[in-house]
């Protein structure tokens, strides 16, 4: 049975001289795992909003969407509410309440479900979730995973037949986001939900959908089943953000079916039979150590725990680092050691550097409400850094305005002007797609150009290979290993890229897609 | 361990009114002093030792000084102290001041016992019972002044770091971000709770309390010591010289209910104490 | 220890504007002056008021209390007092001294309109009992009232 049916829909927003959606056509089935990729600004977002009547933007629209065969706009607010659920990116500010029962428990309160009903469906779907354990516990006090999944259990409650999600896991460490795309996949299988996921990380979530959706400009350039997508997809822009195993894929122009897992991939590469030794061996520069860090201990209560324990940590002039971990290792802890905001209790740090800071959030940067007062609360020489990193035309814009990519070049523009030695940045990836962090990386590469140092701490395991040039590994308070990027991602076997886990034994030294790109087409 | 706090709200509310309307309006000491027993004795089983030596240090500083001071306000008494001036100092303004020192102090104590007892989600519930809608705001507001605090801390931070080094600009640039972010936020916020059926249907109120039948029993003991005690009075004055009724089956019946009346969260406690070691045994 | 120290000036100055005497000192001191004064403290109204413990009217008959020139009722009365050893509260300083309670008989003790006033010759000064200046011989009557004065022969009257 189809659930939604979309006809002919366009969609121009008030104020936009050009349309967010052109004729879109699509029926999803009940049941069905749809995927909706495509770039920033392709209206991936419209057009979940479109099916969610409450979110529906100002602006004018033709065309029909159907839920049921009923006209959306015939369903009730209750109905819509409980029967079609929205989850978008941010976890923190979807939640309401304070406490994660009262959380679960919104959604029917507004609905008017009576009490009894309400306590036997919280405890349900807290145990289905997980959250038995933190009932009680402080909405504040969770992780952003934990606050992703309280968001989706607060809508699986209501028992939707649908759930609407944009992109849910762009903001959660890569650890959490796998286990919230797997709970998403174990909800459409043993409830039936259909779900409607716009993403732009695609490792878990592409070989777990039923279809995807491309949409370009508004429109729908291709639908299909993931296997049967990616050759749709072969040269556009898109396909950059595709997983490893599909895009090496793409690139052998083969025959064969598409491999989606890395288990897949690996077959695929051994079918092709290439035996290739990718040349892995890349001059080392000889770099003077400036900042140094001797036997660092730091605990934040004098009862507490030791969350750095005799760490020591060279960085080099010039280098891109990248200092990786799992999430509470103390990655964040020891950048604000080193920058000074918290103070370690034993250890030296060494250095005469200027050090600057990017935070995890690019927004803190900013302060004013136009990008050029931020700027000149620094200094009145940045027109031309600002038109170095294509920023010009947004000197009047409100920082919060500007797109991900653009507000974190903007960021590194501002702090460029303190005119830093080295840049300390806490996950400068976090929430963006595969050409923004190919923007961001060539901007890093310029910045060693300059001189400057880039400590960057991330959970981004593709970026670092592609842009650092060395990378250590932070566990149980201290860097147990480290190496020059391609080294350290060959050594290891959990913690490495998944292109890097494809290749190991059939392609040796290969550590990214391009790598086994370029090993494929000889 | 606090198990007083699986009771009904409302239940502790109401016992808690009735213990301070005793104290407050008896002002007899025997009441005042075995009132100010129970509520020790309760906060040192459920709280620690350290936090309840704090607070009764601080009450013995104002005991003390109320006990000093009355007696150079109010010259009341027969039994004459000194004079100062051509005003006496008595014995009975004296005991008056002590007492009505440890009347204040008591009500600190009790005060105590009730945050102990008292968080967000049991005041929360208390406003849920009178509007559902008034406890959502309450809900949303304990929610959001943490967030706000903390999202203003690393703005003023970051901004300390890239070098807004004028403190009084600093924090103000920084409020002035942590607002906007924050309306930005509450538009995400309005969404998620549109999406979920806010304003759909009249709300209801969902709270993990219910009143069972311990909450009765509760309820019933708390309110007839409340009445045994009121009905069983004794008088106590203090002016010019004290009086105070005969010790009688009738006077020793209300100084019991009171007594009796305190030490229930003492005894509840030690008793679901014991209870626990004796389950724990068994394992 | 600026604080400390101003704070420990500030004690020491009021402890020697106080005079502290034990009982028997206080009662045992007396007060000179050659001029005489009749004083006579009633309380009868508290007696009548319904509800009120009050026994005995008369506190004080017809005392003939010595003063000096220039003293004032409230001077004579305290001197009086004194002699007889009768309780007294009283607030405030200057000509603005008023008498809350006499003989543990308090102000609003029967009923929210109770109080002491005073008579001199039979009038009903309207000022302070420390701004009043005597005369020998004049004869000094404290009545406690419950009515605002109605039931002594001094009817309040709104101005």
């Amino acid at each position: 049975m189809e659930i939604f049916n979309i006809k002919n829909l366009s969609f121009k927003y008030n104020k936009s001289p050009k349309s967010a959606l052109e004729d879109i056509n699509l029926k999803v089935n009940s049941g069905e795992f749809l995927l909706l990729i495509g770039q920033s600004g392709c209206g991936k977002t419209t057009l979940l909003k479109m099916l969610k009547k409450e979110l529906t933007p100002l602006g004018e629209k033709s065309g029909e969407i159907f839920y049921k065969r009923k006209k959306i706009e015939s369903l009730s607010k209750a109905e819509s509410a409980s029967k079609i659920g929205f989850i978008t990116q941010d976890p923190n500010s979807q939640l309401v309440t304070d406490k994660v029962y009262s959380e679960l428990a919104f959604g029917l309160e507004s609905l008017g479900v009576n009490k009894e009903n309400i306590r036997s469906k919280a405890a349900e779907f807290a145990s289905y979730f997980g959250f038995s354990e933190m009932f009680e516990r402080n909405t504040n006090s969770l992780s952003g995973g934990e606050k992703q999944l309280l968001n989706l259990a607060s809508v699986m409650v209501m028992n939707p037949e649908v759930i609407l999600l944009d992109e849910p896991i762009s903001m959660l460490d890569p650890i959490f986001a796998v286990e919230f795309i797997h709970t998403l996949k174990r909800i459409n299988e043993d409830f039936g939900t259909t779900v409607i996921i716009a993403e732009h990380h695609l490792s878990e979530v592409y070989r777990l959908c039923d279809k995807v959706v491309c949409l370009e400009n508004g429109k729908i350039t291709a639908y299909n089943s993931p296997k049967e997508i990616s050759v749709d997809l072969k040269d556009k822009k898109i396909e950059k953000t595709l997983p490893a195993p599909v895009r090496v894929y793409n690139a052998a122009d083969s025959e064969l079916d598409c491999p989606l897992s890395v288990k897949e991939g690996r077959e695929f590469l051994d079918k092709l039979d290439i035996n290739n030794n990718y040349n892995s061996e890349s001059e080392i520069k000889e770099r003077d150590t400036i900042l140094s860090v001797r036997n660092l201990w730091f605990r934040y209560e004098k009862s507490g725990k030791d969350i750095l324990k005799d760490l020591s940590l060279n960085i080099k002039k010039g280098e891109i680092y990248a200092l990786l971990g799992e999430n509470g290792c103390g990655k964040s802890t020891l950048l604000n050691v080193l920058n000074g905001s918290l103070r370690a209790y034993k250890g030296k740090i060494k250095h005469n550097l200027k050090l600057s800071y990017l935070p995890q959030n690019p927004k803190n940067v900013f302060v004013k409400d136009t990008l050029e007062d931020d700027m000149k609360l620094i200094s009145n020489s940045y027109k031309e850094l600002l038109s170095e990193f294509e920023l010009l035309d947004f000197l009047k814009t409100h920082p919060y305005d500007l797109s991900g990519g653009e507000l974190q070049r903007a960021a590194i523009c501002k702090v460029l002007l303190t005119k830093p030695d080295i840049i300390l940045m806490d996950e400068a990836t976090k929430g963006f797609d595969n050409y923004t962090k190919e923007k961001l990386g060539v901007i890093l590469k310029s910045l060693t150009d300059r001189g400057i140092t880039v400590l960057l701490v991330t959970h981004d395991l593709e970026f670092a290979a592609s842009y650092a040039d060395r990378c250590g590994l932070l566990f149980n308070g201290g860097i147990t290993s480290e190496d020059v990027s391609r080294k350290f991602f060959l050594e290891n076997m959990f913690y490495t890229t998944p292109a890097a886990k494809m290749a190991k034994g059939i392609i040796d030294g290969a550590v990214t897609v391009e790598d086994i790109i370029r090993c494929v087409n000889g | 361990m606090n198990t007083l706090k699986n009771f009904n709200p409302v239940v502790l509310l109401l016992y808690f009114v009735y213990v301070l309307f005793i104290s407050i309006f008896s002002f007899n000491p025997i009441l005042l002093a075995s009132g100010m027993l129970g509520a020790v004795l309760y906060c040192l089983v459920v709280s620690d030792k350290r936090s309840v030596i704090k607070s009764l240090s601080a009450c013995i500083v104002i005991l003390l000084a109320v006990t000093v001071t009355n007696p150079l306000f109010s010259h009341n008494g027969k039994t004459v102290l000194f004079f100062i001036n051509d005003n006496r100092v008595t014995l009975e303004s004296l005991i008056y001041g002590a007492v009505l020192g440890l009347c204040i102090t008591e009500v600190i104590i009790w005060f105590k016992c009730f945050n102990l007892v008292f968080d967000s989600e049991r005041f929360i519930f208390l406003f849920g019972k009178i509007s559902p809608k008034l406890a959502l705001v309450l809900s949303m507001t304990l929610r959001f002044v943490p967030s706000f605090i903390k999202s203003f801390r690393e703005i003023n931070r970051t901004q300390k770091l890239i070098g807004n080094s004028r403190r009084l600009k600093r924090y103000l640039n920084s409020f002035s971000a942590v607002v906007t972010q924050s309306m930005e936020n509450s538009i995400i916020t309005s969404d998620s709770m549109n999406s979920r059926g806010y304003g759909a249907k009249k709300r209801t109120f969902y709270s993990r309390f219910r009143f069972t039948l311990s909450d009765a029993l509760f309820l019933i003991i708390s309110t007839t010591l409340l009445a045994l005690s009121v009905i069983f009075k004794s008088d106590f004055t203090y002016y010019p010289g004290f009086t105070f009724s005969e010790i009688n089956a009738v006077s020793v019946t209300g100084y019991l209910s009171f007594i009796v009346l305190a030490f229930i969260p003492f005894i509840y406690e030690l008793k679901e104490g014991i209870r626990w070691k004796y389950l724990i045994s068994k394992i | 220890m600026k604080k400390f120290l101003l704070i420990s000036i500030l004690i020491i100055f009021v402890l020697t504007s106080c005079s502290i005497k034990s009982a028997d000192d206080y009662y045992n001191s007396t007060e000179s002056g050659t001029l005489t004064a009749t004083i006579s403290i009633n309380c009868s109204t508290a007696v009548e008021y319904k509800g009120s413990k009050r026994k005995k009217a008369e506190i004080l008959t017809d005392y003939k209390v010595n003063f000096k020139k220039g003293d004032t009722v409230f001077d004579a009365f305290k001197n009086a007092c004194k002699n007889k050893k009768i309780q007294f509260e009283y607030s405030g300083m200057g000509d603005n001294i008023y008498i809350e309670g006499i003989d543990y008989l308090y102000e609003f003790e029967c009923g929210e309109h109770s109080g002491w006033e005073y008579s001199v010759n039979g009038a009903f000064p309207s000022i302070g009992c420390n701004a009043y200046e005597l005369k020998n011989g004049d004869t000094i009557r404290w009545l406690y009232t419950c009515d605002l004065g109605a039931d002594i022969g001094n009817k309040y009257e709104h101005t």
